[in-house]
């Protein structure tokens, strides 16, 4: 169960780890990184080294909130063209899912990205076009380049943006479980570079490495970090070169600040953190759905919004417990079958767990 | 959801906007490529049909020579 393109480095790193004899907790928060892990036994190959790691907010779909579920779902109900990534289709809001919603004649529909929502609202001009806009730094320029490209009026978003750096520092400000080390995402920092991770460093003590995807990626960002503890450093080192630099890509960072102002944002499994998440600046309002569709959703304005009853989503989120500690995994939580959003996305660690648990 | 692709630039498109990629699987995709300044043959990480980042691959072999070099450093 154990495949790598380089299984001599891979080894050698291994052995270089375990020769230290350490007792350390990581955390990535990235559901790359995670099928990473699990598809080729890295996290057991690791644990037997002493290194547990697992996986925080780091899945898009899976920390949407309810509210947001719900608020896609009314638009549907009032005749809007809903679209989204299909991880979100399946995703259980209180009595529905966008799924369900199509099966009972909604206009719903899968999109592989924005560009493919504008065609759709470019082809049925009498009709509203919505996308459900989620993900991280990595999707969100997409989102930008598209809203200043001036797509038809008959277009719009629902804006569930969030960015990763402050939803990383509430996790270590929370407290809840302790970190040795982060790994942070590859392809998050293609567009933020790895200066927006300093101030952890900075302020938490905290050991970070940028990571790769392939395992020996993963293995080596183990090993740049323990080498970080054991010569008692917190400093973020950017192990995947080859795609990140410090300073990021700036043309998208341009484009993301022109369009989406920082704003305080709910993530599922935690409070509001503050400036995580993005909004349209007052500029692009005119495609934000929340403001176009508001008779719509004022259904929502008193409405409490719970997570599933039995559900732990939210700590498996904050790494508290593993997929498999949730005493739904695998029996009334399944894929085909989800209670919460960590069994929906293939990003989702419950997910992944899941795929890979037979052939472990 | 943040799963990006590596692909081949094989043809920029009128608009300069879009670009053909070649995924090496026999896989063709338009992706668009506004959020960098790439050429005809580079090699781009696509992500929700954008690329996101241009591959380095002179960085790709280095990094792979710092990981053993730093390895056997170790040894010594």
């Amino acid at each position: 169960m154990f495949s790598l393109k380089d299984k001599k480095l891979a080894e050698e790193i291994v052995s270089k780890i375990k020769k230290e004899q350490v007792s350390l907790k990581f955390m990535h928060v990235c559901g790359t990184h995670q099928d990473t892990l699990v598809k080729h036994g890295l996290d057991s190959l690791l644990k037997s080294c002493g290194i547990e790691i697992g996986q925080g907010p780091g899945c898009p779909v899976c920390v949407t909130t309810p509210k947001e579920i719900e608020e896609m779902l009314v638009l549907a109900k009032k005749g809007k063209i809903v679209t989204s990534f299909g991880d979100m289709m399946k995703v259980p809001g209180e009595n529905d899912s966008l799924r369900n919603m199509k099966a009972e004649g909604c206009d719903v529909r899968t999109v592989y990205g924005i560009e493919d929502s504008v065609k759709i609202a470019e082809e049925n001009p009498k009709k509203e076009v919505v996308f459900m806009a989620v993900g991280f730094e990595t999707t969100a320029p997409s989102t930008a380049a598209v809203i200043k490209s001036n797509p038809p009026d008959n277009f719009s978003i629902l804006c569930c943006h969030r960015t990763m750096p402050y939803a990383l520092k509430a996790v270590l400000e929370m407290g809840e479980i302790k970190i040795n080390g982060l790994i942070e995402p590859g392809h998050v920092s293609t567009i933020i570079g790895t200066n927006p991770y300093e101030f952890l460093s900075k302020d938490y003590k905290m050991p970070q490495v940028v990571a790769g995807f392939e395992p020996i990626d993963v293995l080596m960002a183990c090993w740049m970090l323990v080498k970080q503890i054991k010569e008692n450093k917190a400093k973020v080192e950017n192990e995947y070169k080859r795609a990140v630099h410090a300073e990021g890509n700036k043309i998208a960072q341009k484009i993301l600040d022109e369009v989406f102002e920082p704003c305080d944002i709910k993530w599922r499994g935690f409070p509001v953190i503050k400036k995580s998440g993005l909004k349209l600046r007052n500029k692009y309002q005119k495609y934000d759905a929340r403001i176009k569709f508001k008779e719509d959703l004022l259904v929502l304005k008193e409405k409490e919004f719970k997570e599933p009853s039995g559900c732990l989503c939210g700590e498996v989120l904050r790494g508290l417990v593993t997929p498999s500690g949730c005493p739904l995994f695998a029996n009334k939580c399944t894929p085909d079958t989800p209670v919460g959003p960590c069994m929906v996305s293939a990003e989702g660690s419950c997910n992944i767990e899941y795929r890979y648990a037979n052939k472990r | 959801m943040c799963l990006a692709i590596p692909g081949k630039i094989i043809e920029i498109s009128s608009d300069k906007n879009h670009a053909m990629v070649d995924y090496g699987d026999g896989t063709k995709r338009q992706a668009n490529i506004s959020l960098v300044k790439v050429k005809k043959g580079d090699y781009v990480l696509v992500h929700a049909g954008f690329a996101i980042e241009i591959l380095d691959e002179d960085e790709a072999k280095k990094t792979l020579e710092l990981f053993k070099e730093m390895l056997s450093m170790e040894e010594n």
